[in-house]
């Protein structure tokens, strides 16, 4: 044997288990000789037939990967829809951790709170705990697809994956899921408009354009922000009422309809006959750039096209709800 | 043809081809053959196999309890005959059937919808 292949067979068992070293050396040993030997029966010289022999034997990792019937992938079929899902619940569940965990460290050691320098201050913990939860769950299934005995992989794949029937076809649950979702995505997004006339304007590095009040006038709490505040749990009690019948129905959609349609009004007539934006911030920035006019203009532009995009999702919803029976009968 | 075609013909033949190896295999080591002695014998049948998939198939089988090894060292280069085990006997048996049936198949759908 020559140093060549004698290099050649160490690298293949060198990835190999002490056990099978021995045997699978010399069975390879024999099998480059034979290789060699018909190469040079067709008349090619010793050196030229042994490399020709090894260049068709291929690289000695992968064979060797090959007697060891190593997987060439991360994460194989059985296991990989088990990994998606644990993803899908496990990454939104460590980020709103993470997130909740950092704004109450953040409000708790910062004596004057500010949304930007929070922002500055979670971004990167969030990201690197987005990180940490797809590496260490990758690592893990990476194991466990090395660890695993074949039979375990079926029994983890079978009990992990969805589990799949035709009720799953039900329209009602598939309806009721979107709604209550979409609902309670409304009900986040109306405490979110209820904080509005309360947030300071030190909130947002501004606070000495009034004294770190609020952005909103103050003087309107004599109708204007209570009525508004009432708009709010109206719907509220809209979307609650969605959240626990599980649907939307034909007349929910057309109160939220008349909903859209009143709180337009009740926002235009706000804005043009009264003052929103606390008067010391105006007339520190608003006034003096003459910006007063094409303000006004511009809330009411965003606040109809508010209006009228709730509208046609209203009508899509409306056209979509009587689908199901049509299909069914046609 | 064009390429994605080829491409499509290469793959859908591999995975055709995959598992006739081991049918293969087995029934070649009715007779006790040694690793390049078995290549030659499936390459003159019109199966073509490269040695680094045949030799850690050779070794699968054997741990798999389908195949016996044994060194042979009389010769002047040792090596190392697998040879069918009754285990294997009853699998090539079982395998050569499920190849029968599906021939039979697919002769079946050739004859009811010819072209």
């Amino acid at each position: 044997m020559t140093a060549l292949t004698r290099r050649y067979i160490d690298q293949v068992v060198a990835h190999l288990s002490e056990g099978q070293r021995e045997d699978i050396s010399r069975e390879l040993a024999a099998l480059i000789s034979d290789m060699q030997e018909e190469r040079l029966a067709t008349g090619a010289d010793e050196a030229a037939a042994e490399r020709e022999a090894l260049e068709e034997l291929g690289d000695p990792a992968r064979l060797a990967a090959r007697y060891r019937n190593a997987p060439n992938y991360l994460i194989g079929p059985e296991l990989y829809p088990v990994y998606v899902r644990a993803l899908q619940w496990l990454v939104p569940v460590v980020l709103m951790v993470s997130l909740i965990v950092n704004i109450v460290v953040y409000s708790a050691t910062e004596a004057e709170a500010n949304i930007g320098a929070m922002i500055g201050q979670i971004v990167g913990p969030l990201i690197s705990a987005l990180f940490w939860i797809l590496g260490s769950v990758t690592l893990f299934f990476w194991v466990f697809e090395r660890v695993a005995q074949p039979r375990d992989k079926t029994a983890v794949a079978r009990d992990g994956a969805r589990h799949w029937s035709v009720d799953d076809l039900g329209v009602e649950m598939a309806h009721a899921r979107e709604a209550r979702s979409e609902a309670i995505g409304g009900l986040v997004m109306l405490v979110l408009l209820a904080l509005v006339p309360l947030i300071p304007t030190s909130f947002f590095y501004v606070g000495h354009l009034n004294d770190g009040g609020p952005f909103v006038n103050q003087g309107l709490w004599n109708f204007w922000l209570p009525a508004y505040y009432v708009l709010l749990a109206v719907e509220a009690m809209l979307g609650i009422w969605t959240i626990v019948r599980g649907r939307t129905t034909r007349p929910r959609l057309a109160a939220r309809a008349a909903m859209d349609v009143v709180a337009g009004l009740f926002f235009t007539v706000l804005v043009l006959t009264q003052q929103v934006i606390d008067p010391a911030i105006s007339s520190g920035i608003l006034q003096t750039s003459g910006a007063t006019d094409w303000v006004d203009v511009l809330y009411l532009v965003v606040i109809w096209v508010v209006v009228l995009w709730d509208l046609y999702v209203c009508v899509k919803y409306w056209r979509t709800l009587g689908v199901p029976e049509r299909l069914v009968t046609a | 043809m064009n390429e994605e075609l080829a491409s499509a013909l290469a793959t859908h033949r591999q995975e055709l081809r995959r598992g006739t190896l081991v049918v293969a295999c087995l029934l070649a080591c009715r007779t006790p053959r040694y690793g390049y002695a078995l290549l030659e014998y499936l390459a003159s049948a019109g199966l073509d196999a490269e040695a680094n998939t045949l030799y850690p198939l050779l070794r699968r089988l054997e741990g798999q309890g389908l195949l016996k090894a044994e060194w042979n060292t009389e010769e002047p280069r040792p090596r190392k005959y697998y040879s069918l085990t009754e285990d294997g006997a009853g699998m090539a048996d079982e395998l050569r059937d499920e190849w029968k049936r599906l021939t039979a198949s697919l002769a079946t759908l050739w004859k009811e919808s010819p072209r």
